[in-house]
């Protein structure tokens, strides 16, 4: 029984158009152009418990509207989704009590309270025991190592205090669905890492189910087993990180380093050189002609050091996303 | 936890982050409250300077205007403790998006939204009025019956319902407006005349008053409750008008929670 179920969600939002400038103001009042923007189009995903996901897209991909959807804030336009075994937008208490949200960019503790003060707010909404509270309080701001601030108005807190203490707050009631949306944004690279490893012991030891969503390719790289591509409201991709690079391109790259300089004539007949200097260089070739050119190369030029990857995997996102022709899906080739 | 237990123990949260955050703001507070029992005290003075040249106006008599003033300040102050800083806040909460985690909240978004902060500076001039009013009895030579304040202490949840219902149908709008500022400013303004017995206003004035716009029973109604020339439709009347409009609150509430789209990516 997956824990997050969503089939084919679909969220249209209508938006009003007006010509610009005064003469559009004034026609606006009468008659306004109605704009559909497809932000969600039947998106199909399911997540069984314990994972850790990463929704990856650009900007009004429709991460978020999907997140929104999943969470109960948004209903959709069509299509059914089942979190915990409840329909979200149906928002039950039941519901509400066992999933939690972040928002990277909106803040649920008050500006002018001590964090400690929201968190005891949290405390009542969720009914937790006065002993699990404490301790949880406890074991989480240690971790985080911002125990000693949580008497300090939030507003006087660094983002990346402030983050943390965020992410305490959407924890407290052990939820067991967290979704997690751009938890690290606009952090110091230090905060990033922490929260990053703060969510992976969370996932770990709590065995909660997660989604985060993340512009951060370092985010993904450290904590998701599993990614999917969300773009223009449709799933492109939905599989491990691995496969992303196995299935969106058919290239290797080499990276060689020598014991003396060698000519750009030298390397040319070999691959494609994307990067050269005077003892090293990179190459882009044919995934199965890589093991054939790396024996060659060895043969036949000063080759000090050999390294054989795939190519970095936020280029290949960078690269989906721009729709270059060369990378459409390649049939997988079976073993 | 039976929900009233649960939901008083929230509500008594709410009081004590607003405390806290009020002590934060120490000067802030005491303008505030100072700034609500003054204008309390003008309007207490505008009554002796008006009654000192006249026994009564429209029929008041100076211990009923008494009790008037100190009604009208006694729903407004609870009303402006309890509900306004919330309601008010609605429509910034809508545009800016932050509304979206008050839905994912295991509570009643309604209560969440209306309930959580407190301006307790206005308690002092809710407490103020309740004295004003006992002094207004005074003026008057009434005998305070159990009943008689029974009925006053109805009315007078009725008023707050009835304060309330309005606000928040006027602030649930910004659900579908997103500039809500004006409807707001003009429901300030009528609210004013709630302050003077309805009795003043002639016709058609009058009229709508009393029945379109319920602010008659915000003050004048609970007023004449206490000073016993309560007519004999104004108490029915003032409980179906707190019913009617608390029942439409609930139901636009849940109509724009269902059609909330969010704001932000």
């Amino acid at each position: 029984m997956p824990v997050i179920l969503a089939e084919d969600l679909t969220r249209v939002f209508v938006s009003h158009q007006r010509k610009p400038g005064i003469a559009g103001a004034a026609i606006s009042l009468f008659s306004r152009q109605k704009k559909e923007v497809l932000a969600a189009d039947r998106v199909n995903v399911k997540v069984e418990a314990g994972e850790l996901v990463g929704f990856l897209g650009p900007n009004g991909a429709g991460k978020t509207t999907t997140l929104k959807m999943l969470s109960g804030i948004l209903f959709p336009t069509s299509g059914r989704a089942e979190v915990l075994g409840f329909t979200p937008w149906e928002r039950r208490n039941g519901f509400k009590r066992q999933f939690s949200l972040v928002m990277g960019q909106k803040n649920q503790l008050w500006w002018d309270l001590p964090a400690e003060e929201s968190f005891l707010l949290l405390k009542e909404l969720y009914e937790i025991p006065a002993p699990d509270y404490r301790q949880r309080v406890k074991t989480m701001t240690e971790l985080l190592e911002i125990d000693h601030l949580l008497g300090q108005q939030v507003r006087k807190l660094s983002l990346g205090e402030r983050m943390k203490c965020e992410l305490v707050a959407a924890l407290l009631h052990r939820p067991r669905v967290v979704f997690l949306d751009e938890p690290t944004i606009g952090l110091d690279v230090v905060s990033q890492k922490r929260i990053r490893e703060f969510i992976s012991m969370t996932n770990r030891q709590e065995g909660s189910t997660i989604i985060l969503t993340s512009h951060y390719m370092d985010d993904v790289r450290a904590l998701c087993d599993r990614v999917v591509i969300i773009d223009h409201g449709r799933v492109i991709f939905d599989d491990s990180l691995g496969r992303l690079v196995a299935q969106f391109t058919d290239t290797k790259q080499l990276r060689l380093t020598f014991h003396s300089p060698v000519a750009a004539g030298d390397l040319e007949p070999f691959g494609r050189v994307t990067e050269r200097e005077d003892l090293s260089a990179a190459l882009e070739i044919k995934r199965d002609e890589a093991p054939r050119v790396a024996a060659a190369l060895l043969a036949r030029l000063p080759v000090m050091d050999i390294e054989i990857t795939d190519p970095d995997i936020q280029d290949v996102i960078r690269d989906i996303f721009q729709r270059k022709p060369d990378l459409e899906p390649q049939p997988r080739e079976g073993p | 936890m039976r929900p009233l237990r649960r939901y008083l123990r929230l509500y008594a949260t709410f009081f004590r982050n607003c405390l806290v955050r009020e002590m934060e703001f120490r000067g802030n507070f005491a303008a505030n409250a100072f700034t609500t029992i003054a204008w309390l005290f003008y309007y207490l003075f505008f009554i002796e300077i008006v009654y000192s040249h006249t026994d009564a106006v429209a029929g008041w008599t100076k211990g009923q205007s008494l009790i008037l003033a100190g009604s009208f300040s006694l729903a407004w102050g609870l009303m402006n403790a309890l509900f306004t800083p919330n309601l008010s806040m609605l429509p910034e909460y809508i545009q800016k998006g932050t509304f979206d985690l008050t839905l994912t909240k295991p509570v009643d978004s309604q209560f969440l939204a209306s309930a959580r902060i407190i301006n307790v500076a206005e308690f002092a001039r809710a407490l103020l009025s309740v004295f004003v009013v006992f002094y207004g009895v005074r003026v008057q030579g009434l005998a305070l019956t159990l009943p008689l304040v029974a009925v006053y202490l109805v009315l007078l949840l009725c008023s707050l319902m009835i304060l309330y219902g309005i606000d928040s149908l006027i602030m649930t709008l910004a659900f579908w407006l997103v500039r809500i500022r004006n409807l707001d400013a003009a429901f300030w303004s009528i609210s004013v005349t709630a302050r003077y017995p309805v009795d003043i206003f002639q016709g058609v004035l009058r009229k709508v008053l009393t029945f379109f716009l319920p602010m008659a029973f915000v003050a004048t109604v609970p007023a004449r409750g206490l000073a016993g020339t309560l007519e004999v439709w104004m108490l029915p009347a003032a409980l179906a008008f707190a019913a009617v409009l608390m029942t439409a609150s609930r139901l636009l509430w849940l109509k724009a929670t269902r059609i909330y789209s969010s704001a932000g990516g």
